[in-house]
């Protein structure tokens, strides 16, 4: 982590729900500002059926590659979705670029869980929507497409559909695309969740490599403890239902990293030691 | 063995070529086993005037090929179906687009469309007869409430079970209102819309033909029943015969727009 970067949380086990702390209702500059975010489902008949999360207060730095590391149902997805605008908070509220995110936030990418692409287009004409969505002219939108391809290693497989690409290769296409429109902030939700143990070794160095040009905000959501110190600066711990962040932990790792040697990184050692014990405990509340 | 391989693969290919003639024919025999042994029976067992003799019902099919009058059925039973089929598709897909997007409007709708489509509309078609009178709009009326149905349910299931993140994450994307009907639904609902579209072009056959049954000046529905009146079992199926073509032509033109429109499908093979 850079120092000096600001890092506040409450909503912590153990604290009040309702932080008094002044800090964290002030208007801040961080790009992302989340203020005591809750979020209620509630089951047909309007009836609360599950907290999954409860006052949530998080700030995200400029340039920073964040991850949301916690148990299933921690409430990490739903806080992704809703930075992202497309799931409502219960109470509370998200400050994205200093306007409050009230609706569909199209100031960020999105690399949801799962396959991803759409598969009714090719793979070039995948990469391309989100510029031609924006009114991006064909003259330019053509090279930056292709250079994205070449970025991701995916030449020769531009008009193959999404079905003829493997797992990996479609998880490419995803950040290819979300890696487009050159947005200062990604969002991406265990992207690489269904991928074979090789395959998303390599694709986390791919994100590193790619992300270091721009170095934009990644929200990156994940249950792999290991996944989330390789390739974060800051690390949110969160609790098991109702979700809280439980611990903020920056991690000091150097950059560049190389993730397949991530363990015989330099400080590696005890920051997987605190994230562990942090996780022991939630792991053992979900019995998992 | 330099001079063998030549030789080998000559007779090899020899031998390719004859299993693959073989194998191209080998859908043909039911086909060829059924008409002989029904052109035998007609002769030799039942009687030839009530099932009528493959031979003979050839022979006048391609009579009637170089005369104006199937070509004049044949047209008016297509102009019935095309027009039922087209408003059809159009209305019922209107509605189920439109029931399909809103919650509430599906809880109003859904049970009178549900109510309508128990009706059978072959029954029915007696009275559209009375109201819309003897002619073209009667048979596209009922070709219409036939089609009309299975492309509600077709663009309305298929708006129920689209995936809701492939919306979102091009919403995230700023896709317009017209962008996402345009780029995501249609092309999500298609396979549905394409199922809907093929299954309703047997129903449009069946519904002109029908029409024509209970009245109709022309058609090949009238055609049959002319024929049979007189007796005439041969071009009974001389009749039936064209209808088939038209199905033909008619799926053949939907089997085309699949091809081109989901091309995107990955080609499974279960079992």
């Amino acid at each position: 982590m850079r120092a000096g970067a600001p890092l506040r949380c409450t909503g912590g086990v153990g604290e009040p729900r309702f932080s008094t702390d002044p800090q964290v209702h002030a208007m801040s500059n961080a790009p992302i500002s989340v203020r005591r975010v809750s979020k209620v489902f509630a089951d047909q008949e309007g009836n609360a059926e599950a907290h999954a999360l409860d006052a949530v207060s998080l700030e995200i730095p400029a340039h920073s590659f964040v991850s949301f590391l916690g148990p299933s149902g921690c409430g990490k997805t739903t806080l992704l979705r809703m930075i992202a605008g497309i799931e409502r908070a219960s109470d509370g509220e998200i400050v994205c670029n200093g306007k409050a995110v009230t609706r569909v936030n199209t100031g960020v990418s999105y690399v949801p869980q799962g396959r991803g692409l759409f598969p009714w287009m090719t793979l070039r004409a995948n990469i391309d929507f989100p510029l031609r969505v924006a009114g991006m002219p064909p003259r330019e939108r053509r090279p930056l497409v292709e250079a994205w391809i070449r970025k991701v290693g995916l030449q020769g497989f531009e008009d193959r559909y999404p079905w003829q690409l493997s797992g990996g290769m479609e998880k490419r296409g995803s950040l290819a695309r979300a890696l487009v429109s050159d947005l200062d902030i990604i969002l991406m939700d265990e992207p690489f969740g269904p991928l074979d143990a090789q395959t998303r070794l390599l694709l986390q160095n791919d994100l590193l490599r790619l992300w270091s040009e721009k170095r934009s905000i990644v929200i990156f959501v994940t249950h792999d403890l290991v996944e989330a110190i390789a390739l974060s600066d800051i690390i949110f711990i969160m609790s098991a239902r109702p979700g809280r962040i439980k611990q903020v932990l920056p991690v000091p790792i150097p950059r560049p990293r190389n993730v397949l040697e991530i363990f015989h990184a330099e400080n590696f050692n005890p920051i997987f030691d605190a994230v562990r014990e942090a996780m022991h405990d939630e792991l053992a509340a979900t019995g998992a | 063995m330099s001079a063998s391989v030549p030789f080998r693969a000559a007779a090899s290919s020899g031998w390719r070529r004859r299993r693959r003639v073989l194998r191209l024919l080998r859908p043909a025999i039911p086909a060829v086993v059924v008409v002989l042994g029904w052109e035998l029976g007609a002769r030799y067992l039942f009687d030839a005037s009530l099932v009528g003799e493959p031979s003979k019902i050839i022979a006048s099919a391609l009579r009637h090929a170089v005369g104006p009058r199937i070509w004049y059925d044949c047209w008016i039973t297509l102009s019935e179906i095309l027009l039922g089929y087209v408003l059809g598709i159009v209305v019922g897909g209107a509605l189920g687009y439109v029931v399909g997007i809103s919650e509430n409007l599906a809880r109003i709708v859904e049970p009178y469309v549900l109510l309508l489509n128990a009706i059978p509309k072959v029954a029915i078609a007696p009275l559209l007869i009375v109201f819309f009178g003897i002619g073209l709009a009667s048979k596209v009326a009922i070709v219409t409430s036939l089609v009309f149905f299975l492309m509600f349910y077709a663009v309305f299931l298929g708006l129920r079970t689209i995936e809701a993140d492939f919306i979102y994450q091009a919403r995230i994307m700023g896709v317009t209102r017209l962008g996402e009907i345009r780029f995501i639904i249609l092309p999500a609902i298609m396979p549905n819309v394409l199922v809907g579209m093929k299954t309703s072009a047997a129903y449009a056959v069946i519904g002109a033909v029908i029409g024509e049954f209970v009245a109709a000046h022309a058609g090949l529905g009238y055609f049959i029943l002319d024929a049979a009146g007189a007796f005439n079992v041969n071009d009974v199926w001389v009749g039936v015969i064209y209808l088939m073509v038209l199905l033909f032509g008619m799926t053949g033109l939907v089997g085309m727009a699949e091809r081109r429109l989901l091309r995107w499908l990955p080609r499974r093979k279960i079992g």
